[in-house]
């Protein structure tokens, strides 16, 4: 018996009941619509829409690999059973060729890295995220002797390489070999000369010391050091061999206004070593560690690097390296563009155009220029500074400089947007931190998550040519979370070591 | 982790597809900022576990930059998207081989007055209750607020057919929670 809505004369037609029953209906798909947004909210998390859209589009490599498997027809779970069955196997077999002594498993380098740096001459370690300050060596910086100017982690973050003045009328340089916890193990006493620079061996057993001489003007403003000898030096401080460098070469030099790290660098696989710009400003060079022979990458290219700033990519195959920084025209002949970033590959080939100075017109403002650099662990972007001045008083011609952090995907080639965050963003790409970046000191984390770098906090700057501006660590977010973070302060020079944790 | 504040408002939707099937991480990064939330709603509906949702929706995003140059028509993106995500967490919920255990997660944003606990327990009870494909349409009718047109067109049903399960799933859903 069907059910009727009440008419005046108090039967109720089914007219009514219909629409009654359509309105309830229409308020209960109201009200589930609401309860299934409210039971699914736990869902929502904010996300880095840009990296799961990287995810995404890398992924397909690895699905389109498995997806010709499909098109064969295997069924997906016997390809399942048969990569089982491959990875057992491939167990089985470390198993046997490991023996009753299994290696220990090393895992991925993580936890906040540790920083070796340089402090009124004495040499200091604190955690990434600022734990655990300590000095663990003192220069004993009195007078004329400045104590320690430089330290170097060694790949496994284990030892330390430390550049020491012993001061006096001649510098008195050694290079001391330190444990982590600041005990010298060994020592190389280097002619007196300025101090030099370093670059460890990827398996740690070497260490490449490039000895500079005095400083010269070149008719600028900068003094440049030209690379005299370039050993290689046992952890127990003794020289094994002394490099002969390419004849044909021009002097390769190093200017002041940078720090030291880094303007030598071992290639990962270790057959190479990088070597500073020459002093005409050509040329490419790398060396073999073994003294058997030398290449130039770019032999009829100008490659004005005033900077110093060449680093090889995690890959091995390409290297990066700034062109001309310095201003428009300094140092920079005709052919390059100054302030730009650049790579080659290792086995020839052009040198490849990745960022530069883009003219905007503005007569008040010189064009952004970039200077250092660091490639991400996956060797697909730069970290990359870029600075530029802006005319204050054009009466003295005043400049007051902007520096910003950015990141470049090599891939796209272009600058990344950066997403909202609590910086203060300026256009697009930008970065905006605190202070200036000095210097090619950039780091990141293993992880890609954050990028450590040197800044001069306003009000604390000050130059100390050859031993590096004594400025702040920062570190931020590398995709602009957050607010850059000052992890120690009152720093000469640094390096930053990720150690791989050893499972017992 | 950060909250994205990409919108798609200022190009149109068919010239950001374009861009992100010819490579354009950037493009494809919008898509994901405008769709990404209501994928990981739908993906938890369906799947009953915060776990098996973000590895559906990380698979449904593969899934859509692979298959994203098949998308013809512009106005099917956000419905495709959906039951692309809906479909994985189906598949994962299923694979999983076991009743899901739902329990009902705290925190997290809401999108309006928060109904009491009581019902959103009897609502993750009732859903535990249903087949994977049933959570599935309810996911893209009341999460995603598709029509049965689009529901059909991505799940391979008529419309009239997604009418009447749709019909079918609501009447036991009223009994369940109560019809207030």
């Amino acid at each position: 018996m069907s059910a009727s809505a009440c008419t005046a004369s108090g039967r109720v037609s089914e007219k009514s009941l219909a629409m009654s029953e359509r309105d309830r209906m229409d308020a209960f798909d109201t009200r589930l619509m609401a309860l299934a947004r409210a039971y699914t909210d736990p869902a929502v998390v904010p996300i880095d829409p840009l990296l799961t859209a990287r995810t995404a589009m890398a992924s397909t490599t690895r699905a389109g690999r498995l997806g010709r498997l499909w098109s064969f027809g295997l069924d997906r779970r016997l390809v399942r059973l048969l990569l089982l069955a491959a990875l057992l196997i491939a167990i089985a077999a470390l198993a046997v060729a490991v023996g009753t002594h299994p290696s220990p498993i090393v895992q991925p380098a993580s936890g906040p890295g540790r920083i070796v740096f340089i402090r009124a001459g004495d040499v200091f370690v604190v955690d990434g995220n600022g734990a655990n300050e300590r000095r663990i060596a003192r220069g004993g910086a009195e007078g004329t002797n400045r104590g320690y100017l430089t330290a170097l982690w060694s790949p496994d973050v284990r030892r330390i390489a430390a550049v020491r003045d012993g001061g006096g009328d001649v510098p008195a340089l050694r290079i001391d070999i330190l444990s982590a916890d600041g005990a010298v193990s060994s020592t190389l006493d280097l002619e007196p000369a300025e101090p030099p620079l370093l670059a460890w061996s990827p398996d740690g057993t070497e260490l490449a010391v490039a000895s500079l001489s005095q400083p010269s003007s070149n008719g600028n403003v900068l003094e440049r050091r030209s690379v005299v000898d370039l050993l290689i030096v046992g952890t127990n401080g003794a020289v094994k061999r002394k490099l002969d460098l390419p004849g044909e070469a021009p002097p390769f030099v190093v200017d002041e206004f940078f720090p030291h790290n880094r303007q030598i660098a071992w290639s990962p696989d270790g057959r190479w070593i990088s070597l500073p710009p020459t002093d005409s400003g050509r040329g490419f060079w790398v060396i073999s560690p073994d003294g058997s022979g030398w290449r130039d990458l770019l032999p009829s290219t100008i490659v004005t690097n005033l900077s110093g700033a060449k680093e090889w990519a995690p890959d091995g195959h390409r290297i990066g390296y700034v062109n001309g920084v310095g201003g428009s025209g300094v140092g920079c002949p005709d052919g390059c563009t100054p302030g730009s970033v650049w790579t080659v590959g290792f086995d020839g080939g052009p040198a490849t155009f990745m960022v530069g100075p883009t003219v905007d017109g503005d007569p008040t403002t010189e064009d952004e220029q970039f200077g250092a650099f660091a490639w991400s662990p996956d060797g697909q972007e730069m970290a990359i500074v870029s600075f530029r001045k802006t005319m204050e008083d054009r009466a003295t011609k005043s400049f007051s400089s902007v520096q910003s952090l950015q990141r470049f995907d090599t891939r796209l080639g272009r600058l990344l947007p950066v997403t909202s965050g609590t910086l203060a963003i300026r256009g697009e790409n930008v970065l905006t931190v605190t202070g200036d970046v000095v210097g090619p000191s950039l780091f990141w984390t293993p992880d890609g998550r954050r990028i450590f770098y040197a800044t001069n906090e306003p009000g604390v700057m000050t130059i100390d040519p050859g031993v590096g501006a004594p400025g702040s660590i920062a570190s931020i977010d590398a995709a602009g979370a957050g607010p850059s973070s000052i992890v120690v302060r009152d720093v000469q020079t640094y390096d930053i070591g990720f150690p791989a944790e050893t499972a017992p | 982790m950060i909250a994205s504040v990409v919108t798609i408002e200022t190009e149109a939707t068919g010239a950001i597809i374009e861009r992100a099937i010819a490579g354009d991480e950037v493009a494809f990064a919008r898509i994901v900022a405008a769709h990404h939330q209501d994928m990981a709603r739908i993906s938890y509906l369906v799947s009953g576990s915060l776990d098996l949702a973000e590895d559906a929706v990380q698979a449904a995003w593969a899934i859509a930059w692979r298959r994203l140059g098949t998308l013809r028509d512009p106005t099917r993106l956000r419905p495709w998207l959906m039951s692309v995500a809906a479909n994985e967490a189906r598949q994962m919920a299923r694979s999983s081989r076991r009743r899901t255990v739902r329990e009902l997660a705290v925190g997290g944003p809401t999108s309006s007055p928060r109904p009491d606990r009581a019902a959103l327990m009897d609502l993750g009870n009732a859903l535990a209750d249903l087949d994977p494909k049933d959570r599935m349409l309810i996911g893209l009718r009341y999460v995603a607020g598709l029509n049965s047109e689009a529901i059909g067109r991505e799940v391979g049903m008529s419309a009239s057919g997604v009418r009447v399960r749709l019909h079918r799933l609501r009447a036991r859903l009223r009994e369940e929670l109560g019809d207030e």
